[in-house]
């Protein structure tokens, strides 16, 4: 076995997990030959911590900051922690790598530095990012089931490898009669796993209402609402539906009939690896990620249903289809289809090829 | 047919334009080059050029506040220097956001209007409260909470600018005992570092009564002791 590496993952912010999330998978092939250490920007940090790694945080830049300033302050940082923890290799996840990181790097040349880069951009979005490519190593690009369809950037500029999609393998995956237990879900009921951001829930105009209104209407359908572990904000839900925070609520799918979530990279293939059957509604506000292109393959393919905000009828109607237990028999048994390649295995052989 | 603006605020800024002396062709150009240069992360490159079109009297405030911008990147930069260009650029066009944002940023910096404060050990309300008396205590200068909690939400929340630095427990199995020794200061420093010379703020735990202490000025951040802070 070749000598144990010091390995830094560093992630953007980002609107959800993603970022962390898919390091998080890559880190837990690679821990057992190499040391592991995260530094992100985001305020989910502890959840890296919570799975065993040692973990660094910066903040993003705040409104009214100069982008000079923090660029330098984010390049500091980054010089700082390649020293302090001797520092032989470098992951980056994010769609945009930071003027600091990239001159930090570049004084540093003994680093070898990975590009974590998804795809499914938003055409004609990125062209600034994407020429940082040839600045790193390596540029791992992870697979995405709904790749046929993406248009973006990075089809224009592929990576080096092609690996299946990455999805953090939960620990421990409880079957159904373990996790309606844990979560106290009646055995008989449908249950429903609501995964919008639970922030609007006591507006009564929000799309977690309509949901909620609907669902309510419907004989033996159990609501529960899964709250991030990113918001710090109390909820009071509505008669009759739960609220979880977990981390990786995928170790306790098997407790639901169904969901509705947004198609974020994570979600997405969590729902299609774990063969949820799901109402997608795609974040329609992100900057780069397009959801919706997502959201429509799976829909198209019959392994889910797409509703796009705004639209009521189709609303109730996706709603209706995935309340019906023929029609997620038939997601099922399409999503089994899928090529399940591991790439949280297959990127952490490649940065351990890269190191070696 | 196009609707005219009437505050006369939009009227006054476009006058303004107008009466400002234009930037020649180079200039635009050359400023061009520079932006390329610094986004590609050749610094040293932007800063040649940029000082070049000032030297042939750059009319242009985004060639001023470009300036600012590359010194700021330099290995050792001159503070002084930097924000001699954001006040050049503001005298060109004083509604300028950028160059406004930037200009109040520096003046903190060379001013030393930045103070670190380490709130370790407290989590959850208790972080919150210290760092409100730290807020109060120290105004008007800008306080820089460094925590060693995880939980971010609650300082997040209450607008501070924080930062992190994690508790020894935490630290990888892999490091050394030479590696592990004076992390939490050489941290603060670093930090402290990272904010151009803001002074540390030693503090004992906020009991009732409590006057707290600082560093004296005499122990500036370079000099100070590897000693763990309390």
């Amino acid at each position: 076995m070749s000598q144990r590496k010091n390995i830094l993952f560093m992630t953007s912010n980002g609107a959800g997990l993603g970022h962390l999330t898919r390091l998080m998978a890559v880190a837990d092939h690679l821990k057992q030959d190499h040391n592991v250490v995260f530094f992100t920007l985001s305020r989910a940090a502890a959840i890296t911590s919570s799975r065993g790694y040692p973990v660094e945080y910066l903040s993003s830049r705040r409104s009214g900051e100069s982008t000079a300033l923090w660029n330098r302050r984010l390049r500091k940082r980054v010089e700082l922690l390649i020293e302090e923890y001797d520092i032989d290799g470098l992951v980056f996840d994010g769609t945009f790598p930071y003027n600091g990181l990239m001159q930090a790097l570049a004084k540093l040349p003994l680093v070898k530095t990975v590009w974590m880069r998804r795809g499914m951009w938003k055409p004609g979005i990125g062209e600034h990012s994407i020429v940082t490519a040839e600045r790193f190593n390596l540029v791992i690009e992870p697979g995405d089931f709904a790749e046929e369809v993406d248009v973006g950037l990075t089809t224009q500029h592929p990576s080096d490898n092609s690996i299946g999609p990455i999805v953090l393998q939960s620990r421990e995956i409880l079957n159904r009669t373990d996790a309606r237990d844990e979560l106290g879900i009646g055995h008989a009921s449908t249950a429903v796993l609501l995964l919008l951001g639970a922030g609007q829930i006591n507006d009564t105009e929000s799309l977690t209402s309509e949901i909620v209104r609907d669902l309510q209407s419907r004989p033996e359908t159990q609501i529960v609402l899964g709250h991030s572990v990113l918001s710090r904000q109390t909820i009071e839900p509505p008669p009759g539906v739960q609220v979880v925070s977990i981390y990786p609520i995928s170790a306790y799918f098997a407790a639901f009939d169904f969901s509705v979530m947004a198609s974020g990279y994570n979600s997405f293939h969590e729902a299609l690896w774990y063969k949820l059957p799901t109402l997608f509604v795609p974040n329609m506000e992100t900057k780069t990620d397009d959801q919706h292109a997502r959201a429509k393959w799976a829909h198209d393919h019959g392994m889910a249903r797409m509703y796009v905000e705004g639209q009521q009828a189709g609303l109730v109607d996706g709603l209706a289809q995935l309340a019906d237990v023929a029609t997620r028999r038939t997601m099922i048994d399409r999503m089994a289809t899928l090529a399940r390649d591991d790439g949280a295995s297959q990127a952490s052989e490649l940065i351990a090829e890269m190191l070696a | 047919m196009r609707k005219l603006p009437t505050d006369i605020r939009t009227w006054r800024n476009r006058a303004l334009q107008l009466l400002r002396p234009k930037q020649t062709a180079a200039e635009a150009e050359g400023r061009h080059q520079a932006i390329n240069a610094y986004h590609s992360g050749h610094y040293e490159l932007a800063t040649e050029q940029l000082e070049g079109l000032i030297a042939n009297g750059a009319r242009n405030e985004w060639t001023w506040l470009w300036a600012a911008r590359s010194e700021i990147q330099d290995e050792d930069p001159d503070w002084e220097k930097a924000y001699d260009y954001a006040t050049r650029a503001l005298e060109i066009r004083p509604q300028f956001p950028a160059g406004q944002r930037l200009h109040a940023e520096l003046r903190n910096y060379i001013e030393n209007r930045s103070v670190i404060v380490p709130l370790f050990g407290l989590r959850d309300r208790a972080l919150v409260h210290a760092a409100q008396d730290m807020r109060k205590l120290h105004a008007p200068l800008t306080v820089v909470i460094v925590t060693d909690s995880l939980d971010f939400g609650l300082l997040h929340r209450g607008g501070f600018d924080f930062d992190y630095v994690p508790t020894p427990e935490l630290l990888p199995d892999f490091l050394t005992d030479e590696q592990r020794n004076g992390y939490q200061m050489r941290r603060l420093k670093a930090i402290a570092r990272e904010r151009s010379g803001a002074r540390i703020f030693r503090r004992d735990y906020l009991a009732p009564g409590y006057i707290p202490e600082e560093v004296s000025d005499d122990q500036s951040v370079n000099e100070q002791s590897d000693e763990q802070p309390s």
